[in-house]
C-alpha cells in the first residue's frame, strides 16, 4: 500500500457552518505534504477528523487502506498525532505519559529504552523526563508530545501547527527527524502558518481556505503559477487574500492624526 | 476597576447561559424555585406558632450566633481556598490581561478577590438569607437589627472566603507528599468530629458548648459580626462592636488583597518542581497480568492521577472516616458481650443502609470525576488504537479498589455486630450494589458529565446527578427492605443468599453491559466537547 493517508470527499458541518467542504487528498508513504491556509480554514479539522477525534458529516478517511471511522483501532494503529496544544497529563511525569502510550499501542517500553533516552537527548529533554508535566514550560509540552508520537514508530505522523512552542533548536531538530522518517518511509501531515517552513520541509503543499482545497503542488510549482514567477507567499495571498494594504495606510494616518 | 471586572464576569456568565437552552431552562427553573422558597419562608415564619416559638428561642439564637456564623465562615473559608487551588485555575490568563492595563495592581486584585469571593458564596447566600430574615424577624428582631446582621453576615463570608483563597497561594507550592501529609489529618480530623457530632456523645455536646461560650464572648470576633442582633439590649456598645467588624473585615481583606498581588507580581505563585523515580513497568506485572497491558496501563494513570489529588483522596477519606464512625457511635450494643435480639435487629438494618452507602459513594465519586479530569487529554486517549469501553473499565476499576476496602472494612465490623449468617447477607448486597451501581453510574458519567467543566469534582451535569442520586436513594430503599424481610422472617437466611449470588450473577452482566454501552459513547463523543 503506496497510501499512507486518502482523504475521500471529506465534508464536515457544526450547527450549520460548513468547516469543510468536499476535500480529497492523498498522502504516499515517505511522503512530506504541508497543509496551508488561513485561521477557521478548516486545517485543525481535517487533521482531527483524520485522527478520529471528530466525526465526517460526510465522506470518509483512510488510513494506510483502513476507514478511520469503520475500523478506528486498525487506521489508528499508524498513527502519530502531535496537536497544536499538547495534551498530556500534568499529574504525571513525563516518562508516566510516554509509559501510557507505550501501554496503548502494545508496546515494551524497556526494548525501547535507547531509542527513548536518545530522542530526550536530540529534544534536550533528558533531565525533564522525570518531572511533572506541570512544572513543563509550553515548549517541553510540545517536545513531550512529539517524543509521545514518535516512540510507537507511526507510519503516519499528523503534526497541527508544526512550529509551535518550538525554539529554533527544536526546530531544526524536528527537521532532521523528519527527514530520517522520510527515509524510513513515514509519511508526515502538517499545517503551518510559516510559509518558508512548508517550503523547505514539504515534498508538497496544499493550500485549503473556507473548506476548500484551492491549490496542490510541488513547491517547485510555485514559480510556474504565480504571475510574477514569485515565492509561495506571493501565490498564497493570490488564493487566499493578502493584506489590506490600504486600510493599514489608513489606519495608521488615524493614528498620526490623534497623536 | 470594581465596575470592569464586575461587567467582565456578569457577560461570562450570561454567555454561558446563552449557549445552550437547557441552561437558560436551568436558569428559569432555578429562579422558579427561590421564588418558590421564598414564598414558602414567609408562609412558614407568618404561621402564629412558629412565631411564638422562634420569640420564645430569641436570646438562644443570640448567644449559638457566633458558632453558627463560624460554620458559615468555614464555608466561606473553603470556598474562598478553592479559587486558587482548583475551581478557577484560569484566573491567571484574566489578571495577567488586567495587569497589562493601566490599571493600579492593587485594585486588579482587589477586585478579583471581591468577585471571586461573592461568586464563591453566591449560591450560600441566596439559600441562607430568605431563612435567616424569616428567622430573625419572626423572634422578633427589629429590622434595623436584621439588616445590619445581613450587611455583617455578608462582610464576614467575604472576609473569610478572602483569608481562604490566601491560604490557597501557599498551598499550591506545596509538593504532592506535603499536600497528602496535610490533607490527611484534616481528613480524619474532620470525619472524627463530623461522625463525633451526630453520635450525640454527652462529652462531646460538652466541648462544644465549651467552643460556643468561647466564641460568645465580647472579645471574639464571631461576636462582633453578631452583634447588631444585641443592639435592643447593648445599644451604643453593640455598635461599637459592630464598626469593630467592619474595621476587622476591611483590614484583613485590604491585607490578603495585598499579599496577594506582593506574592503574585514576585512568582511565588507555582508549583514546585518535583522528580518521580523513572521505572520501567515489566510485562509481567500484576495490573497487566489481570487486566491486559491497556487496561493494566490506564489503570495505573488512573491510580497516579487520583493518588496526587489529595482534596479527592481525602473527600474518599472523609466519607469511610464519617460511616465508620457513625456505624460504631450509632450501633447499639456492639463488641461488649451477646446483644439481645432487638438489638440484633436494629444492627442489621443500620449495617445495611450504611454498607449500600458505602456501596454506591465510590463509584459515584470517582467515576465522574476521573472523566472530567481527562478534559483535553480524551483526544490522546481517542486517538489512540484501543477500544473506548477499555478507558472507562478502568475508571471501574478504580472505583472497584474502594468497594474491596469498603468490604474489608466491613467484614470485621459485620463479625462483631451481626450472626454469620446475616453478615453473608450483607457483604453479598455489597457486591450486588457495586457492581451494578457501578456500571450505571460508568454509563450515567460519560453521558452527562461536563468535560470542560473548571472543578472536575462537580462536573456531572444536572441530569446525571439526579440519576446519581435516585441511585443512592433505591439503594437505601431497597436495603431497609431487606432488612425487614429478615427482621420479620419473610425471607430465609439461605433464600437470600442464593438470590443475592444470583443477583452477582445478573450485576455483573449488566454492569459489563453498560461499560460496553458507555465506551460507545464514549468513542461517539466529538472532539468540540472536550476540546
Amino acid at each position: 500500500m503506496s497510501e499512507a493517508i486518502f482523504f475521500d470527499k471529506v465534508t464536515k458541518n457544526y450547527d450549520g457552518t460548513t468547516a469543510v467542504r468536499n476535500f480529497t487528498m492523498r498522502v504516499r508513504r515517505g511522503e512530506i505534504v504541508a497543509l496551508l491556509g488561513p485561521n477557521g480554514s478548516g486545517k485543525t479539522t481535517l487533521m482531527r477528523i483524520a485522527v478520529g477525534i471528530l466525526r465526517p458529516t460526510e465522506g470518509d478517511v483512510y488510513i494506510f487502506g483502513h476507514s478511520i471511522t469503520r475500523e478506528p483501532i486498525q487506521a489508528k494503529r499508524y498513527l502519530g498525532y502531535v496537536p497544536e496544544d499538547a495534551y498530556v497529563y500534568d499529574s504525571l511525569s513525563g516518562f508516566e505519559n510516554i509509559n501510557l502510550i507505550a501501554d496503548l499501542w502494545g508496546m515494551d517500553l524497556k526494548e525501547h529504552e535507547d531509542e527513548l533516552m536518545r530522542l530526550a537527548q536530540i529534544l534536550e529533554m533528558g533531565q525533564a523526563l522525570d518531572q511533572l508535566v506541570s512544572t513543563y514550560s509550553a515548549g517541553m509540552r510540545r517536545k513531550l508530545a512529539l517524543m509521545m508520537a514518535l516512540i510507537h514508530n507511526p507510519k503516519l505522523l499528523i503534526m497541527d501547527e508544526i512550529t509551535a512552542n518550538l525554539d529554533p533548536k527544536g526546530l531544526a531538530s524536528l527537521e532532521v527527524i523528519l527527514a530520517g522518517l522520510k527515509k524510513e518511509g513515514v509519511a508526515t501531515l502538517f499545517s503551518t502558518h510559516i510559509l518558508e517552513v512548508a517550503e523547505v520541509l514539504a515534498d508538497r503543499i496544499v493550500i485549503i481556505h473556507k473548506g476548500r482545497k484551492i491549490w496542490e503542488g510541488a513547491p517547485e510549482d510555485i514559480k510556474a503559477e504565480t504571475a510574477e514567477g514569485g515565492k509561495l507567499r506571493d501565490l498564497y495571498f493570490e488564493l487566499t487574500g493578502g493584506p489590506e494594504y490600504e486600510m493599514i495606510i489608513e489606519f495608521l494616518r488615524m493614528r498620526e492624526k490623534v497623536g | 476597576m470594581y465596575k470592569i471586572v464586575f461587567k467582565y464576569e456578569i457577560k461570562s456568565f450570561l454567555r454561558y447561559i446563552r449557549e445552550k437552552n437547557s441552561r437558560i431552562a436551568g436558569l428559569i427553573i432555578g429562579i422558579i424555585l427561590i421564588i418558590l422558597y421564598i414564598v414558602f419562608v414567609y408562609m412558614i415564619f407568618s404561621i402564629p406558632i412558629v412565631r411564638e416559638v422562634l420569640r420564645e428561642a430569641k436570646q438562644m439564637i443570640m448567644e449559638a450566633m457566633p458558632t453558627f456564623l463560624l460554620m458559615i465562615f468555614l464555608f466561606a473559608l473553603s470556598g474562598g481556598f478553592s479559587i486558587v487551588t482548583s475551581v478557577r485555575k484560569n484566573q491567571r490568563a484574566k489578571i495577567n490581561l488586567f495587569l497589562n492595563s493601566p490599571m493600579s495592581p492593587n485594585d486588579v486584585f482587589r477586585a478579583f478577590l471581591l468577585v471571586n469571593s461573592l461568586i464563591v458564596v453566591l449560591f450560600m447566600m441566596i439559600l441562607a438569607y430568605p431563612a435567616l430574615i424569616g428567622i430573625l424577624l419572626a423572634a422578633g428582631f427589629s429590622v434595623l437589627s436584621v439588616f445590619l446582621f445581613c450587611m455583617s453576615l455578608l462582610l464576614g463570608v467575604l472576609t473569610f472566603a478572602s483569608i481562604g483563597a490566601s491560604l490557597g497561594i501557599f498551598y499550591v507550592r506545596l509538593t504532592r507528599k506535603q499536600r497528602l501529609a496535610l490533607w490527611l489529618p484534616i481528613a480524619i480530623l474532620g470525619g472524627y468530629i463530623y461522625g463525633a457530632v451526630y453520635s450525640f456523645d454527652p462529652n462531646i455536646i460538652n466541648i462544644f458548648q465549651e467552643i460556643s461560650a468561647f466564641l460568645s464572648h465580647i472579645a471574639s470576633p464571631l461576636r462582633w459580626y453578631s452583634s447588631p442582633l444585641h443592639l435592643g439590649v447593648g445599644g451604643i456598645s453593640e455598635l461599637l462592636l459592630f464598626a469593630l467588624s467592619v474595621v476587622f473585615s476591611v483590614s484583613l481583606m485590604e491585607g490578603v488583597s495585598s499579599l496577594l498581588r506582593r506574592k503574585y507580581m514576585a512568582g511565588f505563585i507555582k508549583i514546585p518542581e518535583e522528580r518521580i523515580k523513572i521505572k520501567y513497568v515489566s510485562k509481567k506485572s500484576l495490573t497487566y497480568r489481570l487486566f491486559g497491558q491497556e487496561v493494566g496501563g490506564l489503570f495505573r494513570k488512573e491510580l497516579r492521577m487520583v493518588s496526587r489529588e489529595p482534596a479527592l483522596v481525602s473527600s474518599i477519606l472523609f466519607v469511610y472516616i464519617v460511616y465508620i464512625l457513625l456505624l460504631l457511635n450509632f450501633a447499639p450494643g456492639t463488641l461488649g458481650g451477646a446483644p439481645s435480639e432487638e438489638l440484633q435487629l436494629a444492627n442489621i438494618n443500620l449495617i445495611f443502609i450504611f454498607a449500600s452507602i458505602m456501596s454506591v459513594v465510590p463509584p459515584m465519586i470517582i467515576i465522574p470525576t476521573t472523566l472530567a479530569m481527562e478534559k483535553q487529554n480524551l483526544a490522546l486517549l481517542l486517538s489512540s488504537p484501543i477500544d473506548p469501553t477499555k478507558i472507562v473499565r478502568a475508571k471501574a476499576l478504580m472505583s472497584d479498589i474502594l468497594v474491596a476496602i469498603t468490604i474489608t472494612l466491613l467484614t470485621p465490623i459485620c463479625v462483631f455486630m451481626l450472626p454469620p449468617h446475616i453478615a453473608v447477607v450483607v457483604i453479598l448486597y455489597v457486591a450486588v450494589l457495586s457492581l451494578l451501581s457501578t456500571g450505571l453510574v460508568s454509563y450515567i458519567a460519560v453521558r452527562w458529565t461536563d468535560f470542560k467543566a473548571e472543578n472536575p469534582r462537580k462536573a456531572l451535569k444536572t441530569t446525571g446527578g439526579i440519576l446519581s442520586s435516585a441511585i443512592m436513594i433505591v439503594s437505601i430503599i431497597t436495603s431497609s427492605f431487606i432488612s425487614i424481610f429478615l427482621v420479620f422472617g419473610l425471607v430465609s437466611v439461605m433464600h437470600l443468599v442464593v438470590i443475592e449470588l444470583i443477583a452477582i450473577l445478573i450485576s455483573y452482566i449488566i454492569r459489563r453491559k453498560l461499560i460496553r454501552a458507555a465506551g460507545k459513547y464514549l468513542g461517539k463523543i466529538e472532539a468540540t466537547e472536550y476540546l
